[in-house]
């Protein structure tokens, strides 16, 4: 008996299985040594090498006794949580559970940055049609700037679960590479001038309680009427920050933001894996997704920054708005509003960015999730 | 121009025009719960509960 009967997973390597596998290697050391998404990355990582082993278990093999298939846990874990929508609305409650909307009641304009800097997933869906690919296919790529891996993940494993694995492993590394995406693009967009601009807000006004518990309600009312479609996605966050804010709840709302979080979390990135498959990931379509990734997050940079500078046209000397903050309508929380503040600081250490940066960055993260299910519910509608 | 990118450019527009209108109903909503809801010195702070 040879080696190869032995040992039927070598027979069955393939340069694919070897790409995928330094694919897994380099997420686990991305997560590790440079800190980047590590609670996504490694499960992401650590599961594609799990799948790209021929004849894993963790996947739905043929029993070649049989002829029958025997269920992989990946698979089972994949059908009960990623296509049914259930591991990413879990982690929305717990994002909900973390949010903390009282920024958004003392700068409320700056929630508007949260539409604005949703540009570049409308602007990557054309190109990505443009490209050749079909709508919805084209509407799970442009998700991606949505900053947002919950939400990229629910609209790609509805309108294209074959490119589930490239866009979520671009949507959370990207979401990392915040503050080496943002800054160049910001500067090149706006002059020292206007990086030197000082906001003044309501930085220290006190919120009523009673309002932080009615907006989640108020909210979900709303976006259910108008757009009933988006009501999974925006419901569960506002769920997650109901118990966040109704104060007799207080052990559910540190379950969510810890433990619900980190359980769901782990089970949703190595479920993940479970479409990093060399069949599936090893494409040119993978190449052409990553950069179309890039390109989302360089315009929502681009739509953030000059919807500040185009609303400074009306604004008087003295009430103008830092065009930084505007970039912070990402839904990258709170990494983007840190790095618009350390970019304020960098020129002019006096300058406090971070508050209204902030409130900026809330705005962009119920952006992101309106943004999915308009596109939840556009897509169906009229294609 | 194809079908598909026409789709596309439609679906765009209506979206960022969606999502502004959106966020700007968000906004009056939370103008008129500051309003109607105001901090009352008497009230605790809505804080974070952690």
């Amino acid at each position: 008996m040879g080696l190869e009967q032995l040992l039927p997973a070598i027979a069955g390597m393939t340069w694919q299985h070897l790409v995928m596998i330094s694919v897994g290697l380099i997420l686990i050391y991305l997560a590790i040594a440079k800190n980047y998404e590590p609670t996504l990355l490694l499960p992401m990582g650590f599961g594609a090498i799990l799948v790209n082993i021929p004849l894993s278990s963790a996947l739905t093999q043929i029993d070649p006794a049989t002829g029958q298939a025997v269920e992989g846990v990946l698979n089972v874990f994949f059908e009960a949580g990623i296509a049914t929508e259930i591991f990413p609305l879990l982690i929305f409650i717990a994002i909900g559970a973390m949010i903390d909307f009282s920024p958004l009641f003392r700068n409320p304009s700056l929630l508007l940055f949260g539409a604005a800097a949703q540009f570049g997933i409308f602007l990557t869906m054309v190109v990505a049609a443009l490209m050749g690919y079909d709508i919805r296919e084209a509407a799970s790529i442009g998700i991606i700037g949505a900053a947002d891996g919950p939400t990229s993940i629910v609209v790609a494993s509805r309108f294209a679960p074959n490119l589930l694995g490239p866009i979520s492993v671009a949507a959370y590394s990207y979401m990392a590479l915040v503050p080496i995406i943002q800054p160049p693009v910001i500067r090149l967009l706006t002059s020292r001038k206007e990086r030197l601009i000082r906001m003044t807000g309501n930085n220290n006004k006190k919120i009523s309680k009673k309002a932080l518990i009615a907006f989640p309600i108020v909210i979900t009312i709303a976006a259910g009427i108008i757009a009933p479609s988006s009501l999974a996605l925006i419901g569960f966050l506002m769920f997650g920050n109901l118990i966040r804010e109704c104060g007799v709840l207080n052990k559910l709302s540190l379950s969510a933001q810890n433990e619900l979080s980190s359980l769901v979390t782990i089970l949703l990135g190595i479920t993940i894996a479970s479409t990093m498959t060399a069949e599936r990931f090893i494409r040119l379509d993978t190449l052409f997704i990553i950069a179309l990734g890039l390109f989302a997050f360089i315009f929502d940079t681009f739509g953030g920054v000059i919807f500040a500078k185009f609303l400074n046209l009306f604004r008087k000397e003295g009430n103008k708005i830092n065009p930084m903050v505007g970039a912070c309508g990402i839904s990258a929380f709170p990494m983007s509003a840190r790095v618009i503040h350390q970019m304020g600081q960098k020129e002019d250490p006096y300058n406090y960015l971070l508050m209204p940066a902030i409130s900026a960055n809330v705005g962009g993260q119920i952006g992101s999730v309106v943004a999915g299910g308009i596109i939840l519910t556009l897509v169906p509608l009229l294609a | 121009m194809t079908a598909t990118l026409e789709l596309a450019l439609l679906i765009a527009v209506l979206g960022i025009g969606g999502i502004f209108i959106f966020m700007a109903l968000f906004y009056l909503m939370i103008r008129a719960l500051d309003k109607y809801l105001p901090y009352r010195e008497d009230e605790p702070e809505g804080k974070s509960s952690e």
